[in-house]
Parts: C-alpha cells; sequence; structure tokens
C-alpha cells in the first residue's frame, strides 16, 4: 500500500537534514573500467561527456535532466497508467496536481520543457521583439532566435562577484531590466524568468526579485506583457526561499511554489528536473483564450491535449513525482547531498562557485587551471580529465563551448562572448548517489587539478556538418567539437 | 540492455572499498514519525519492534532476510518470466546458475531456506540422531526437534573470547567434534555448517575448518554422514576467507564459494540473504539417491520440482541475484558498509562485537547497559529505547530472547541457559541504505545508550496466560512468540 502525500509531509524529528528520508529499493551498474581504458574512450568519444557511452561512466553528473531515481510510489502508479489516446483517466491525476502545484487553472502536458515552451513563443513571439530574462536558458535562447527575435539577459551583478555570498545571485538586475522595459515596452511581448537560473551557476532567484518585476511589468507595459516563469526546479528555488529569504521559514515549499507562481501569468517546467521523472513536461497558465490558442501548436508537434507527447504511465509517474519533489523533508536532504559534494571539493581545495546552487555544484575550472586562458577551454579540459582518473562526468561550460552569443553577429563562431566564469557544472541526479558518490567525484577532480600544467589546451575542431541556420544557432553547444593541442596525461 | 555478468567483473581501479558499484534508481519511503509516537507505537506493540508495523521503522535492520534491494537486471529478468507449472523456461537459467555456484549436479529450487531444511532432515535425520553443527540457525534447530533428534552446538572456542582478534571465529570446535564422533559415531547422520555463523555474531568459517570437518567425518564415520552447508551467506563468508585467509587473496569469491561446496554432500540455502532477492531458495546435492529422495518431499511441502513454490519471475530474480551477491565488487562494498557502521558505534563508545563482518554489526548490549543483569534483557531493552530514539529496528538476540533451551529439556523455560555475549544484531538489507543511515542508526543507538540506568529490565510475560503452549517438536521456535515487559516505562 503506497504511503499517501500527505503521510510523507507528516511531522516528525527523524534527521532528514542529515539522512534522506528514503531507502533504495533497486539499484543499477556500470561498467567496470580502467584509467587505460577510459583514456581511450575519452580520445575515441570526442573528449566530451556529451559524446561519451554512458555505460562506462561511473558516476554521471552531466546533467541532472530525466536522469533521477523514481521512487516505488511512481513505479506502482506507472502501471496503473491508462494508454487510451483521448481523455485517459491519468490525465486527470495529472491535470489535478498540475493545478495544485501552480494554482493556475489551464494545463497542457508537453513530452519535455523544450516542447512546452515552443507553444508559448510561438503564440506570443514575433519577428522584431525583444525577450528579456534573468538568463535565457539554450532553448528558450533558441526559441527566441528560431521567431526571429531577440533574447536579452539581465543578470543581476551579484552574480559577477566572485566574494558575494548572497543566496540570491540568479536574480533578474531589476534596474537595467526596468531601465529597458520603459524604453521597449511595445517590443516585449514575454518577460522570462528562469528559477532558478540554470546557466549561471544554478543560482537561485528570491521572491521579492519576482515580485518586483511583477510591478515593473504591470507599470510599464504597453502590450498585456506575459510574465512566465521557466520552473523546471521551482521547488529546489523554493526549498533556497524557505531556508534564506525572510518571513518563509514557516511555509511549506508547495506553498511557497505557490507564491512564487501566483506573480506570474504562465509557466512551463521541463518535469524532468524537480519533477523528478525521466520524461516530461507541462504548461500552466491562466487565460484561457492563449491556452485554446496554444491547444493545435501542442497537437502539430506533442501530441493531443490531454497526453502531449507522453505515454499515459509517464502522465501518472509525474503526477506523484511532482509533489514528491516538492515534499519538504526530501528537500532538505537533496540540499544537504549538494552542499555534501561542494564540501567534499572544497576541503580538497577544488574551487567551486559559492554559494553551491539547489541542484548542482559549479566547479570554477580558470581557477583550478590558472595556466589555461578563457580562450583555452580550461572546464573542458578539466572535465575530460576528471573521467580519465575516475569515470566520473561531467559538463564544462565555459567560454570555449558556451560563450555566449553576439546577438549583433549570432552566426559569428569566432566573436562568442567570453564567459563571466570558466565553469564545470556537476548537475547532481536526484535521489541517486550518496557519500562515497560525493567523495570519489572530488577526488576525481582533485586528481585531474593536480596535473597542473600538464594539461593541454582545448581548440574548436573544424567538422563538415551543414552549418546551423539562423534559427537555430542557439543549438551550437550540442554540435561543436573541440580537441586537446597535445594528448592528455 | 542488461550489463553482462562478464563486464560486471571487469578490470578496474576505481574504488570499490570506498564506493558502491551501483547507483540508486528506485527508492522507497517510510512514515515519518516523532519521539513520541514511536513511544506509543513500542508500547502499543509489546515493546517488540518485531512487532511493530514496518511503515513506521525508518531504518529497518531486524533482518537482512529478503529485504535487498534488487538491480533493474534483476527487475529487467522478472518481466521475462514464464509462469508456466510444468518445466518452466525460467526454471533452465537457475538450474545452470545453481549448477556453477555449487559445482554439485543435482539442484532444486525450494520457496525458502527453511522448507529446504524440513526436507533435508526428513530425509536424514532419525529420532535420537545427534546433529552437530557450528550453531545451529533456529530454523535447522527446530527441524532436529522436530524430527526428535538433538541439535549439539560445537562452536570454536575462539567465539567465546570477546577479545581473540581471529576473523573465524565461527569455525567449529573440531576436538570436540572428533571426539563426538569416536563417542557416539553411531548417532550421527548429518553434520550442520551454517557458513558464516548466523547466531554467533555472523562470524565466518575458515576454509581449512570446513576441510578438516570433511576430514573427520570420513575418519571417524561410524553409518552414512552428509555434511550439509547452510549457505544463506556463503559469498559473505567468502570474502572474509579471500581477504584473510592465506592462499585465497588472488581466487574469485566464486572460485572460493566452489571450494566451500567442494567439501559438502548438501548445501541448502534460503536465497533471500546474499541471493539478493525477496523470496526463494534451493537444495543441491552430489548424490542422485538422495535427490530423488528428497523430490516427492519436496513436491508435498513447496511444489513441483522445476518452481519449488517460487514463481517464475522468482526463479528469474535468483538467477540474476545469486551471480550478482558473488561479485568481488560487490562484495567489497558490503563489507565497508559493515565497517563503516562498526567504527560508527565505536566512535561514539557503542561496543560492537569483533570483528564486525559479513552480514551486519553485532552490538554487545551488556557493555552498554551495564545495569542491566543478563537474565534481564539488556539487548532487549536497548533495542526498545534505540527504536524510540530514532526510529531504528534492530534484534534483541540477548539471553532473554535467545538464550538456549536445555536441549536435554527443551520444553523447560525454567532451564533455559544464559548466551554468551547479550547481543542485539543489526543486519544489514543488501543495497539498500546508505552511509548516512549508518550513522543516524550508530547515533540512536548512542542516544538511548546514553539514558543509562533510566533504562529498565525486562521479563518474560508468562506465555501460559497469552496463547496455547507450543508442541514439544515446536519448541525451538519460541522466539517467535515469546513477549517480554519492562519492569518500569523507558524515559
Amino acid at each position: 500500500m503506497r504511503i499517501s502525500a500527505q503521510d510523507m509531509l507528516l511531522q516528525t524529528d527523524l534527521p532528514f537534514d542529515k539522512a534522506p528520508p528514503y531507502r533504495i529499493k533497486t539499484i543499477e551498474y556500470s561498467i567496470p573500467t580502467t584509467r587505460e581504458k577510459r583514456k581511450e574512450i575519452m580520445q575515441q568519444y570526442g573528449y566530451s561527456g556529451r559524446l561519451l557511452p554512458a555505460k562506462y561512466v561511473f558516476i554521471n553528473m552531466v546533467t541532472d535532466s530525466g536522469t533521477g531515481a523514481l521512487s516505488d510510489r511512481q513505479w506502482a502508479a506507472m502501471m496503473e497508467g491508462d494508454e487510451s489516446y483521448f481523455n485517459c483517466r491519468s490525465y486527470e491525476h495529472l491535470e489535478e496536481v498540475c493545478q495544485r502545484f501552480t494554482g493556475m487553472p489551464y494545463i497542457i502536458p508537453s513530452h519535455q520543457g523544450r516542447s512546452a515552451e515552443a507553444p508559448i513563443y510561438e503564440i506570443f513571439v514575433n519577428p522584431g521583439d525583444k525577450v528579456p530574462s534573468n538568463t535565457h536558458f539554450t532553448t528558450t535562447s533558441a526559441w527566441t532566435f528560431q521567431r526571429g527575435a531577440e533574447p536579452v539577459d539581465f543578470l543581476c551583478p551579484d552574480y559577477l562577484d566572485r566574494e558575494n555570498t548572497g543566496w540570491f545571485k540568479g536574480n533578474m538586475d531589476l534596474e537595467k531590466f526596468e531601465q529597458y522595459f520603459i524604453e521597449h515596452a511595445e517590443k516585449i511581448p514575454l518577460v522570462e524568468l528562469v528559477v532558478p537560473n540554470n546557466l549561471n551557476g544554478g543560482q537561485c532567484v528570491s521572491m521579492d526579485n519576482i515580485k518586483k518585476v511583477r510591478k515593473i511589468i504591470d507599470k510599464y507595459n504597453k502590450r498585456d506583457t506575459q510574465l512566465y516563469l521557466d520552473i523546471a526546479r521551482i521547488s529546489e528555488n523554493a526549498w533556497i526561499i524557505k531556508q534564506h529569504e525572510e518571513g518563509y521559514s514557516d511555509r511549506s515549499c508547495l506553498d511557497i511554489v505557490n507564491e512564487m507562481l501566483s506573480y506570474a501569468d504562465g509557466c512551463h517546467m521541463s518535469a524532468k528536473k524537480g519533477g523528478l521523472v525521466n520524461m516530461g513536461g507541462f504548461i500552466a497558465l491562466r487565460d484561457k483564450y492563449y491556452w485554446q490558442k496554444m491547444h493545435p501548436k501542442t497537437i502539430r508537434t506533442d501530441g493531443y491535449i490531454t497526453y502531449g507527447g507522453l505515454a499515459g504511465r509517464d502522465l501518472e509517474c509525474l503526477a506523484v513525482g511532482l509533489l514528491e519533489g516538492v515534499n519538504d523533508h526530501y528537500l532538505q536532504d537533496r540540499q544537504r547531498q549538494v552542499d555534501y559534494f561542494a564540501n567534499a571539493c572544497k576541503k580538497r581545495g577544488i574551487h567551486i562557485l559559492e554559494p553551491a546552487s539547489c541542484f548542482a555544484v559549479y566547479i570554477d575550472a580558470g581557477r583550478c587551471l590558472p595556466h589555461l586562458d578563457y580562450t583555452q577551454g580550461p572546464a573542458t579540459c578539466l572535465s575530460a580529465q576528471a573521467f580519465i582518473e575516475g569515470g566520473f562526468a561531467s559538463t564544462a561550460m565555459d567560454s570555449l563551448q558556451r560563450g555566449r552569443i553576439d546577438v549583433s553577429k549570432p552566426m559569428d563562431a569566432a566573436s562568442r562572448l567570453k564567459a563571466p566564469y570558466e565553469l564545470i557544472r556537476c548537475a547532481i541526479p536526484r535521489r541517486t548517489y550518496f557519500e562515497p558518490h560525493y567523495e570519489w567525484a572530488a577526488e576525481c577532480i582533485q586528481r585531474a587539478i593536480e596535473w597542473g600544467d600538464k594539461l593541454p589546451a582545448f581548440k574548436p575542431i573544424k567538422d563538415d556538418r551543414p552549418p546551423l541556420e539562423m534559427s537555430e544557432i542557439g543549438l551550437h553547444t550540442f554540435f561543436d567539437d573541440y580537441e586537446p593541442v597535445w594528448p592528455l596525461p | 540492455m542488461k550489463i553482462t555478468d562478464e563486464e560486471m567483473l571487469f578490470p578496474s581501479d576505481i574504488p570499490y572499498d570506498k564506493v558502491p558499484p551501483w547507483r540508486v534508481k528506485v527508492v522507497e519511503y517510510v512514515t515519518p514519525t516523532t519521539r513520541f509516537q514511536r513511544k506509543e507505537l513500542i508500547k502499543q506493540f509489546n515493546w517488540s519492534v518485531p512487532n511493530l508495523p514496518a511503515e513506521y521503522v525508518y531504518v529497518n535492520m531486524c533482518t537482512d532476510s529478503g529485504t535487498n534491494a534488487m538491480s533493474d537486471r534483476q527487475w529487467s529478468a522478472m518481466m521475462l518470466a514464464d509462469e508456466s507449472y510444468f518445466n518452466s523456461k525460467s526454471w533452465y537459467p537457475l538450474q545452470d546458475v545453481l549448477q556453477k555456484f555449487t559445482g554439485m549436479d543435482f539442484v532444486m529450487p525450494c520457496h525458502q531456506g527453511r522448507s529446504g531444511e524440513a526436507i533435508i532432515y526428513e530425509a536424514f535425520v532419525k529420532k535420537g540422531d545427534l546433529v552437530p553443527s557450528n550453531c545451529h540457525f533456529t530454523t535447522t534447530r527446530a527441524h532436529c526437534y522436530y524430527q526428535e533428534a538433538e541439535p549439539v552446538d560445537l562452536t570454536c572456542p575462539e567465539y567465546f573470547d570477546e577479545n581473540n582478534s581471529s576473523w573465524f571465529k565461527g569455525n567449529i570446535d573440531t576436538e570436540k567434534m572428533k571426539a563426538l564422533f569416536i563417542e557416539h559415531g553411531e548417532r550421527i547422520g548429518l553434520v550442520e555448517l551454517v557458513v558464516p555463523n548466523n547466531l554467533c555474531a555472523g562470524q565466518p568459517v575458515s576454509m581449512q575448518n570446513i576441510r578438516e570437518v570433511r576430514d573427520i567425518i570420513d575418519k571417524y564415520k561410524k553409518r552414512d554422514v552428509l555434511l550439509c552447508l547452510d549457505s544463506a551467506r556463503i559469498s559473505e563468508n567468502a570474502w572474509i576467507i579471500k581477504k584473510h585467509e592465506q592462499g585465497y587473496g588472488h581466487k574469485s569469491c566464486k572460485e572460493i564459494v566452489r571450494e566451500m561446496m567442494s567439501y559438502a554432500d548438501i548445501a541448502h540455502m534460503s536465497a533471500k540473504k546474499a541471493g539478493l532477492v525477496n523470496t526463494g531458495g534451493f537444495i543441491s546435492l552430489r548424490n542422485k539417491t538422495d535427490c530423488q529422495r528428497l523430490q516427492p518431499k519436496l513436491i508435498r511441502i513447496d511444489g513441483f520440482m522445476t518452481y519449488g513454490g517460487m514463481a517464475g519471475r522468482d526463479l528469474e530474480a535468483l538467477a540474476v541475484g545469486l551471480v550478482e551477491g558473488v561479485n568481488d565488487y560487490y562484495l567489497e562494498d558490503k563489507q565497508r558498509q559493515c565497517d563503516l557502521f562498526a567504527s560508527a558505534c565505536r566512535t561514539r563508545g557503542v561496543a560492537t562485537y569483533n570483528p564486525a563482518c559479513t552480514l551486519g554489526v553485532w552490538i554487545m548490549a551488556e557493555h552498554c547497559l551495564p545495569h542491566i543483569r543478563k537474565e534481564n534483557g539488556p539487548g532487549t531493552a536497548l533495542c526498545v529505547q534505540a527504536f524510540i530514539e530514532g526510529g531504528v529496528g534492530f534484534t534483541s538476540m540477548d539471553s532473554l530472547h535467545r538464550g538456549r533451551e536445555d536441549s536435554k529439556d527443551p520444553t523447560n523455560t525454567q532451564k533455559i541457559q544464559l548466551a554468551p555475549y547479550e547481543l542485539i544484531r543489526c543486519a544489514f538489507p543488501r543495497r539498500v541504505y546508505t552511509d548516512a543511515h549508518y550513522e543516524w542508526c550508530a547515533e540512536s543507538l548512542y542516544k538511548a545508550m546514553c539514558w543509562g540506568e533510566k533504562i529498565p529490565p525486562y521479563v518474560r510475560q508468562k506465555m501460559s496466560d497469552i496463547r496455547p503452549a507450543l508442541d514439544p517438536k515446536d519448541i525451538g521456535l519460541r522466539a517467535f512468540f515469546d513477549e517480554y515487559e519492562p519492569l518500569f516505562d523507558h524515559p
């Protein structure tokens, strides 16, 4: 018999700040490897976590997207998935949960985040428009370009200050945003807030910031500007608000999520993150007319509006996972795990971006390998070497791989901008690893750093793929490849 | 696509002595509780953690039997199972695995350990027999009494010396065994070796000991004698042999198990332990006639010879799990977890029986609660208090709960003997708990211990007021029924 969602939130004095509120029910192996073998594999697969066959990756922190462990409650629900094409019962369950989660009446399921973003950008964004954000994620930035519009990032200055210890370094820069909004209001159909700010060290956004963004829009808008939240990891952001923003410590994370979303007109979620599923997403919004306008677009690319490209069992799985993912006991343990890994890095002298975010630890590779400059891919190199040392995979997000596009010359790869930090993202799959895994992952990075200036610079490989079209330009990071100027040690 | 058994043993420099060779794929929640609720609960359920509804036990180490996490490889095999009654196609891969694991030609499935033992004892133990062992587990002891034979425990003297640092304190005392054979050889038809010795703090048995037992039987037997291995956790015993017995460092645990088995005539296994399944077991034998003698009894109790009371999917899960359970990387990590828990206890001053190895950690309750006399259940009391403190479930194996009945006068509870140690068994479900859980268990024991003399002594309740007396043939099972109460309330 399943433990109910209410039971799972019962008051307790069990130490969920020290140990997980769950135990393990099913486990999964990877293929044991040796250093020699891993070096071969790395060479063979283009020095990138993205290209490695996953079966050889012992600890895989390339992404937290769809890589979490499900619960037995989710598996049990999946067995009850209704696979009817129209109006399956499983959708009713999910719709109700999404309404409770978002506080919004209109829901559309989607197969993952990017396909939820598509109808939103298609109905609101047109050529010549501007879409401000605290920092667009790769896919919303790609949708903006695809619509012939311009993504505009207003990242708060706190993020750029290495020494700043604020908890909300993912905020929108309100001053710049306000000024820009006043200037361009008639060209701004949509404002996108990513909570937390994935591409900027996973830093969180404060309630206060969301509230003020809403106020600026209400005050200056000239064309029914919509505020949408990218809520892939909103529950984890809510835990940081609960812990570190005044006035929220007594509220449940579900309550905080509800309040965050109360300032928005709509939201889209890649539920593969905070929704604790392997596949799935959704759109939620307040306005029936826009909801109906999105319907045909969802049907065109994802599927009918009661399944959105998901199997019936995936709808069930998400209905359970979304609430497990916002459970306070779980979130407390999740943050403990992130902090544990951050400390394992710090005690080995590995530089990380502080504070460690709510879903990943970002390694400051620029400081770990000072002999490589931003054009030489210090994170690309360190990430590859860490795999060789111990089968640990991560994602390089340095200037070489993720330098932002110069919006005045988006097609010109040579004029990509220097990133503020040369980062490696170690994204932590949910409920999947525990202490010794984190220790070993940190150990791999440390061993890699110890090679010092024996570690080579990386440079782009010219390939003969057809060039990306203008409308696809945000996606270059999925295709560009790099190689070291001499072999990795 | 499944990783193959061969791939799972590929050479590696990844430190499986520090980190598990697996990651988590599915998790399971319990109902959160408060200290106040836990105190109410334990009172309501007669001061016994085994009586508690499991949903309220946060970290459950009452037993390692069937409480394991399975792998995704096992789950996927289960989906492919054949549930045909006769000659299911799921039986043949298991038969093959069992033959390779044991090196014995004749194998049959049974639904768990005890039903395998039942028919072995029915076939090979006669009224008036003596059945020597390094220490019978509860169920083989019960089968002895049921056959009106006498179980004779001959645990080696090292076990009784808590400061002895040997790794093989689970051995049989070969001197005493030889003497017993010389004196009563005509009454001995079966010798039971439990590897490792579960009721003696899970202590392992050495290869040399098994070899000597075989030699004594061959030399001194006065009738046909079968050497029977209780192999529920044999793979974990093999890991200790590999690490600590000379000449085995380079062998795989699979090879070591094969050698252990090579000295035996029969093995029975409750596969719910090292077989990494939730239910299942098997018997293996060398002799065809012996096997044929067991077959009708198997059908009477368990089921036809190609399923033995197991669902087709359970046959499949076992075929995969038995091999995963003897994988050297996995066993290395299993011992790491054991060491981690033991040292979490010791750093807090919670006394453990040493060495801590194989299936769990045993707490020396008499050292933790010196104010409670041996006959008043220091293990029982500490277990209850630890549940109140942190929702952790352990099994008390103190004199009160598990003192041996006098085998000459087994129904007389007045004659129950004191146990050599007042132990609590913290048995580890395999692949289930993480380092943080082990720390919390140790912390809960520590918090319990800190109450000192405020923790009450226990007495046995008068069972005749509660339920009909056990049939003398069932007397070995009293640990499952007896109830106890504290002399005053727990803090």
